[in-house]
């Protein structure tokens, strides 16, 4: 199923966006300009070497990160004028993130570190229901040392998911896993997009997971080089690395 | 510098925070150690070498009256050494514009620089010359210090009746009286009491005792039989009136130089170890973070070829330079309060000098102590170490195990939203660090409370003494005990309102094989004035029937109730009595035995018999009372009650004072420090969690909170633990302490307890925001995309 991005209201707006990290002749330019559309419901994939700037962006979108200029629209509202507190709420309510290394809480069980985000969200998920999602519900007992690697990280989107984020930004999701465990990641990824329509934006250098996309975005050098279209998304049990 | 060295110097740097509470803590331990020590051995040595120079007498008799030429029978005996038989006689002294009573000792001197038993030394001016027709004194320094008295100047003193005007041509100190107190009382009233040395011939004259001594000191050689000699002069000079001879042990000066030295010896045992108990769990708490944080370098240097011992040296080698830097630091503290402290003695002793100076025991004590504490603090960190593969150590350290912990744990945990569950499962999961965290905030406390608890202890000895035991306003001391008509004169003194007979005669008691010398104190039924208190403020009344003793000779004697103790008593002539103990009191200050002033009386055969009268007046007839005592004869002494709380308040509280000071800062920086490397610890560890807890959306305040609920939680359960166990160790303090003559009434004092609790509290919350500012300079980019 692909998502007619033409019909969308962008959910993003991006334009001039720059980053530079420190300044002087070691300055590092980190993104030199991006101007992007993200419309509701889209899966897009960031691809492109290490320090093309892929990961910064997805930071700054993320409300983790301040650009150093240009502007960045989410439901029409700009994320560059908001305090921390504002930031807080914003990511609070309408974002989640996967990372690379889970990042579990590790004093917390499977459940509990769910339940974190279902005490202060609006409108979570049941836990049970975010567990049986990933495939979990028979763990939601263990603490992240008892889990394994692809485990930790399902627990993790269970965890991004059950606060019904309109987006959801993925560093590396499966830079961790294996092919098994990297596909039932992203299968669960997926299903939070057929399911509840959430957007994501999935970083990574592995150029197979790009066919999961309805846009796969380039990056080179802090630029956008290509952006490509996929007439019809790949399922992630298609995929091999 | 070998880069490993390198290395050291640089890791010790970034971690200079902790480094610095640990090596501030060591100094501390080591600077109350050394000094304690030190100052005991000074002090200890100062005496000894003042002893020995000026020949302190080992015995001493004080008799009514004997013939000089018993010297020569006595110089015979077997033991003795040197002899010196003086006359001594009591006397008051007048100064003008001073109204009030001050009394003194007179001694008599021969040739002074060759005074063969407590041999008196002249700070100032000359000794007298007797070919002169004034009479020429040399007074004691303190009491011309306390009244700006200099050679040239005079006074007057009533002896025996006679009021003479003595001529001041020296000022001296005697090893008699290193600490210069009234005779029974315990406290110092330099100016109010003096000791002034004059020629024979003139004082016999005075005192009405020509061609005769009455004050026998008697230095014995070193293998003496002492026992043996204390009876051959019982029997020698019995017919004289003596009383049984005495030892050091009775000279309230040396005596309270003893009981000073056993409570530096306490001080020095108890309180260092909890400082170097902390220390040791900063240093464990920094290296094994440090252990932790280097894994991967660790795992580099093995893999470069490096053995594990070599690696394992730099983490010993950093806990060497703190150990060594703490006792460096801990030397300069030790002067410091040891000087501090010598010139604190100083203004109490009388001592010729008092060179602070710290023996190789002690540092070799504070060493070996200081390096248990840094070895305890490193081996953790070095077993790591060791333990650490080298491929292990590339490799990111697995998530710290949470397991279930048991189910009453589990059950409360769940009771509370999961940040609070993060913190608590932090503390049940690393139970030996939460457990040092209370102990580090228990020992902090237990510091404080038994810093507040002086000034407390020494108000209730204050209150329980003047309020409780001695509530008249004089006691009046006669030379010989008198019939009941002086009794009648002396009630009918202007301005007297109350006035209580008493007599006080010195005794040895025996229980056993055990032995004791102190006073048996006869008081009347019912007394008002002077009375039996325990130290809790309960009086207990004499009895006719038997001896209600002091706890310190309870002790002494190992007797208690029901017990039958023998009582010598030598009064002009014998008296062995048995008599039952009725009860054993716990007093504040003294050590006696007491008994009704009646039976006292029949015992010695002087029935109605009074050795002394003490009296509340009238305030507005203060000055006619002063007059009519210096006008009546056969008063020895006059001891003004208000003058001894003075006295004894500034004693203790000097003394106090500069211990509370001493004790506050550093539980304040025990505190800090704590709090400081507890919070360190949770941020280091938890860098991660914490950014993450902000990516889903919690705001830095409740990011905070798990920052800062570890150690607060930790807090309170230490806070109230530490109240009740400082109170306890308070407890203990000042029963060690305590001596023979003091018992420190301690009293749990919720108020001063509180105070303590909420300056730690503020200590732990200040150095804990410290910490907290970290959190919002957390990069959540950098955090999260580390492994570690």
């Amino acid at each position: 199923m692909s998502v007619d991005v033409q019909a969308k209201v962008p959910l993003f707006e991006v334009r001039a966006l720059t980053r530079v990290f420190g300044h002087g002749e070691s300055a590092v330019h980190a993104l030199r300009g991006i101007d992007l559309d993200l419309a509701e419901g889209e899966v897009v994939i960031l691809l492109g070497p290490s320090g093309s700037g892929k990961s910064t962006l997805l930071n700054i979108l993320g409300g983790l990160d301040v650009p150093t200029q240009g502007s960045v629209k989410f439901a029409g509202r700009n994320l560059q004028g908001m305090d921390e507190r504002e930031l807080t709420a914003y990511r609070r309510t309408w974002v989640g993130f996967i990372f690379q290394f889970y990042n579990l809480i590790p004093s917390l069980t499977a459940r509990e570190n769910i339940e974190l985000v279902t005490d202060i969200a609006q409108s979570p998920l049941p836990v049970d229901e975010a567990l049986a999602m990933v495939g979990l519900a028979h763990r939601g007992s263990h603490f992240p040392a008892q889990l394994s690697g692809g485990e930790q990280q399902r627990v993790a989107i269970a965890r991004a998911l059950a606060k019904r984020p309109r987006m959801l930004f993925c560093d590396e999701p499966t830079g961790a896993l294996d092919l098994k465990t990297g596909v039932m990641t992203l299968e669960a990824l997926m299903q939070a997009n057929y399911k509840f329509g959430t957007t994501l934006m999935i970083v990574t250098h592995n150029a197979d997971i790009a066919r999961l996309g309805d846009r796969v975005i380039h990056f080179a050098d802090g630029r956008i080089r290509e952006i490509a279209h996929n007439p019809k998304r790949a399922q992630p049990a298609d995929l091999h690395w | 510098m070998r880069p490993l060295t390198r290395k050291l110097f640089r890791d010790l740097w970034r971690m200079r925070a902790q480094s610095l509470a640990v090596v501030a803590l060591l100094a501390i331990g080591v600077g109350l150690l050394v000094s304690s020590l030190g100052m005991k051995t000074s002090l200890a040595d100062a005496r000894d070498r003042y002893y020995l120079d000026k020949r302190l007498s080992d015995l001493q008799v004080h008799l009514v009256r004997a013939p000089l030429r018993l010297t020569d029978r006595i110089q015979a005996l077997p033991g003795v050494q040197d002899v010196e038989a003086r006359v001594a006689a009591p006397a008051l002294l007048e100064l003008p514009g001073i109204t009030e009573q001050m009394t003194a000792r007179l001694m008599s001197i021969d040739d002074a620089e060759r005074t063969r038993v407590n041999r008196p030394w002249l700070v100032r001016g000359r000794w007298p010359d007797e070919t002169g027709g004034r009479r020429e004194v040399v007074l004691n320094e303190a009491f011309a210090d306390a009244h700006a008295l200099q050679p040239g100047d005079g006074l007057i003193a009533t002896i025996r009746g006679g009021r003479e005007r003595l001529e001041i041509v020296g000022i001296a100190n005697s090893p008699e009286f290193v600490f210069v107190s009234p005779p029974g009382q315990l406290f110092p009233q330099p100016d109010r009491y003096a000791l002034i040395w004059m020629p024979r011939r003139a004082l016999e004259q005075a005192a009405d005792l020509g061609g005769a001594f009455n004050d026998l000191v008697l230095r014995v050689s070193v293998d003496a039989d002492i026992g043996l000699l204390k009876r051959a002069l019982d029997d020698l000079l019995g017919g004289y009136g003596a009383q049984p001879a005495q030892g050091r042990d009775r000279i309230p000066s040396a005596r309270f130089l003893d009981q000073e030295l056993d409570q530096l010896a306490t001080m020095a045992t108890l309180i260092p170890p909890a400082f170097l108990a902390v220390a040791a769990f900063l240093l464990n708490v920094a290296l094994t973070r440090l252990v932790e944080a280097e894994r991967s370098n660790i795992g580099l240097l093995k893999a470069f070829g490096f053995r594990a011992w070599e690696v394992a040296t730099g983490y010993l080698g950093m806990a060497l330079v703190l150990v060594l830097l703490g006792l460096v630091t801990g030397a300069v503290l030790a002067e410091g309060l040891g000087q501090m402290m010598a010139k604190l003695y100083l203004t109490v002793y009388r001592l010729p000098d008092l060179p602070f100076a710290t023996d190789l025991s002690a540092w070799a004590i504070a060493a070996g102590v200081a390096s248990l504490a840094g070895a305890a603090g490193c081996v953790n960190a070095i077993r790591r170490v060791l333990r650490l593969s080298a491929a292990q150590a590339l490799m990111p350290p697995p998530p710290p195990a949470f397991k279930h912990g048991w189910r009453g744990a589990e059950m409360f945990s769940r009771q509370f939203d999961a940040l609070t569950r993060v913190v608590l499962r932090r503390i049940i999961g690393f139970p030996r660090r939460s457990l040092t965290t209370i102990f580090g905030v228990v020992c902090a406390l237990s510091l404080l409370i038994l810093a507040r608890q002086f000034p407390i202890a020494i108000d209730q000895l204050l209150a329980i003494t003047f309020e409780g035991t001695r509530r008249q306003d004089f006691s009046l001391t006669l030379i010989e005990a008198q019939g009941r008509d002086d009794w009648q004169a002396l009630r009918r003194l202007p301005g007297v309102l109350e006035a209580e007979p008493f007599r006080t005669v010195p005794a040895v008691f025996r229980f056993r094989n055990r032995e004791a010398d102190e006073a048996l104190v006869g008081l009347v039924k019912g007394a008002s004035l002077e009375r039996l208190v325990d130290y809790n403020g309960a009086p207990f009344a004499v009895r006719d029937d038997g001896l209600v003793i002091t706890r310190g000779l309870a002790t002494q004697l190992g007797a208690t109730v029901g017990d039958r103790i023998e009582v010598a008593i030598t009064r002009g002539h014998q008296v062995q009595l048995e008599l039952p103990v009725l009860a054993v009191v716990t007093v504040a200050v003294g050590n006696n035995a007491y008994l009704d002033l009646d039976v006292l009386g029949e015992f010695l055969r002087e029935p109605g018999r009074i050795g002394g009268v003490h009296v509340r007046i009238d305030p507005l007839y203060r000055e006619a009372f002063h007059e009519a005592v210096r006008g009546t004869p056969g008063i020895a002494g006059v001891s003004d009650l208000a003058r001894a709380r003075d006295s004894l308040q500034r004693t203790f509280k000097e003394g106090a004072g500069v211990m509370t000071g001493i004790f506050v800062t550093f539980a304040v920086l025990m505190a800090v420090g704590i709090a400081f490397a507890t919070s360190s610890v949770t941020l280091a560890e938890q860098r991660r969690d914490l950014a993450t807890l902000q990516v889903l959306g919690f705001s830095r305040r409740e990011v905070s909170y798990v920052l800062l609920a570890e150690i607060g939680a930790l807090t309170l359960v230490a806070l109230p633990l530490g109240v009740f166990l400082g109170h306890w160790f308070a407890m203990q303090f000042l029963q060690a302490m305590a001596t023979d003559l003091f018992t420190f009434p301690a009293r749990f004092e919720s108020g001063a307890y509180a105070t303590a609790a909420a300056i730690v509290l503020g200590a732990i919350i200040a150095a804990a925001l410290l910490v907290r500012r970290e959190v919002d300079a957390i990069n959540l980019v950098e955090s999260l995309k580390s492994r570690e």
